[in-house]
């Protein structure tokens, strides 16, 4: 028997006053696209659904400067359309653009992604990459956690359960990338995905990078040792490159030498399929467009 | 003891309506339940899109949408876009002119995907159209057809016909 009760919640006041008061007895609701099916599985249930898609404060894409902030209830559609984020963060506008399909797109939101914390979610990696901060609201103000502190696990995030997402902040970032493969174009949640945002000299010596991985553990999660292990590369170099990434992202992505294994793809093939899709989302970050590697329009 | 049920207001091919639900009902159930068949029921896990609505003129999937989180909104469904709307009924008549319906189960979730596409975008472009009705499957027509007859409507737009 399913046994749930309903609110409205109209602002973020609203919503933070009825999770101080139920807690872990409510669950909040945004595009819906993965509650309806928590829902429809029986994985939620005797719980208050407090739906917060109308919250108009908490959506929208803006440009302070050279700060990028993102509401947590901007839709994956708006993302998609963002002149913004095309030019100032195009790892994370890429991640819209094969993002399930256009029209779940219209309801999924990035608060909803980070909220449910799957590894397959496609705009994590992004978000790591960029250093995004993550704004959460509870009743009585705010806090901010690193993108780097904020994915715990499978379905769990350092939003707690009387708090919630309320946006996203970063640093302008042009030279960034994302990189997913999935068995189409639409319609596939991502066998692996790797972002990029990287900073490399006239030559293509890299300065830095930033490095997040999708869907290669329990949970999406930066490449902190293939980050140190990249500066200095040459990005030109095949030879260079892949003896960093084989190397070093292998480590990071399953140090017990034990690849995540998944009804859609080998653990193997994961292992073999991260470092590519890692060189190639940074010579698309760095360079505009990796030549070997025009990922393929439908 | 079952939940309690809850009323919603919303707006629906045009009509202010009140529905009695539960909490926890997807739209498609709502809208099912109140005699809207058009909307089809296919996977109920947002992958087939034949329970595809416009919900305040953008596309979605009834069936990964809270019913309860429509209050307020307008909702529109195939038969009533066919009712109402020039644009729709055109593409409608598109479908049935191009041979685009077999079995017909998937068709008002393209023609709802569809009008989303004219309304919103509109280029006779066939890859764009392609990738806009992505979330939408056919398991009959092998998606020429229907592609056609979106093309079709979109290049009378484009020639100013309609
Ligand atoms: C057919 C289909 C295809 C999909 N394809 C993809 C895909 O390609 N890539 C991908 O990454 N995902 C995919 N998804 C999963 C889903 O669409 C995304 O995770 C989406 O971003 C969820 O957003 P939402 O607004 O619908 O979240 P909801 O379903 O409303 O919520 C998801 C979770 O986050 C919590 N939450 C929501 N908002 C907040 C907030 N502001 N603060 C704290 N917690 C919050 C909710 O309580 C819930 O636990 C797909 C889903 C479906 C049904
Ligand atoms: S029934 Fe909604 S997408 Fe299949
Ligand atoms: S016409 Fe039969 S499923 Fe499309």
């Amino acid at each position: 028997m399913k046994e749930f009760k309903f609110v409205n919640a109209k602002t973020v006041q609203e919503a933070v006053d009825v999770l101080a008061e139920l807690g872990d007895k409510c669950k909040l609701v945004a595009g819906g696209t993965d509650a309806m099916l928590m829902i429809r599985d029986g994985k939620w249930n005797d719980l208050t659904l407090v739906n917060i898609r109308d919250i108009e404060e908490l959506r929208g894409i803006k440009l302070e400067g050279d700060t990028v902030t993102v509401g947590a209830l901007t839709r994956l559609s708006d993302i998609e359309s963002s002149d913004i984020l095309k030019e100032h963060a195009p790892c994370l506008w890429g991640a819209a653009q094969f993002f399930a399909d256009p029209t779940n797109r219209h309801s999924a939101t990035i608060g909803g992604n980070v909220g449910r914390c799957n590894t397959v979610g496609d705009t994590l990696p992004s978000l790591l990459c960029l250093d995004a901060v993550v704004t959460i609201v509870n009743k009585d103000g705010e806090r901010e956690v690193p993108m780097s502190e904020m994915l715990l696990g499978p379905g769990r995030t350092a939003c707690g359960p009387n708090e919630m997402i309320a946006k996203f902040t970063f640093k302008s970032q042009p030279h960034s990338a994302y990189m997913k493969y999935g068995r189409r174009r639409s319609m596939a949640l991502s066998m692996a995905g790797s972002a990029v945002s990287i900073e490399v000299d006239d030559k293509g010596i890299v300065k830095w990078c930033r490095i997040g991985v999708g869907n290669a553990g329990p949970k999406a999660a930066r490449a902190y040792k293939a980050e140190e292990a990249m500066v200095g590369v040459d990005l030109n170099s095949d030879k260079a490159l892949e003896e960093t990434m084989y190397k070093v992202i292998q480590e990071d992505i399953s140090p017990r030498k034990k690849p995540r294994l998944s009804n859609w793809i080998s653990g193997e093939y994961r292992r073999e399929l991260i470092p590519v899709l890692t060189k190639r989302a940074a010579r698309k970050a760095a360079f505009g467009e990796c030549m070997l590697c025009k990922q393929e329009e439908a | 003891m079952s939940a309690e049920k809850i009323k919603v207001n919303l707006k629906v091919n045009g009509e202010d309506v009140t529905y009695t639900i539960n909490p926890e009902d997807t739209l498609l159930k709502a809208l099912r339940a109140n005699y809207n068949y058009d909307v089809k029921c296919g996977c109920e896990i947002g992958e087939c899109g034949t329970c595809t609505v416009l919900l305040d003129g953008d596309a979605v999937k009834s069936c990964v949408t809270l019913a309860a989180a429509c209050e307020g909104h307008e909702v529109w469904t195939d038969k009533g876009l066919g009712e109402n709307d020039k644009l729709a009924a055109r593409l409608q008549d598109a479908f049935v002119e191009c041979g685009s319906v077999q079995c017909g189960f998937c068709i008002p979730g393209f023609i709802v995907a569809g009008v989303g596409y004219l309304k919103n975008i509109g280029n006779p472009d066939r890859k764009m159209i392609r990738n806009y009705v992505s979330g939408n499957l056919c398991r009959c027509t092998g998606y020429q057809k229907i592609i056609d007859a979106i093309e079709k409507v979109a290049l009378e737009m484009e020639r100013g016909e309609i």
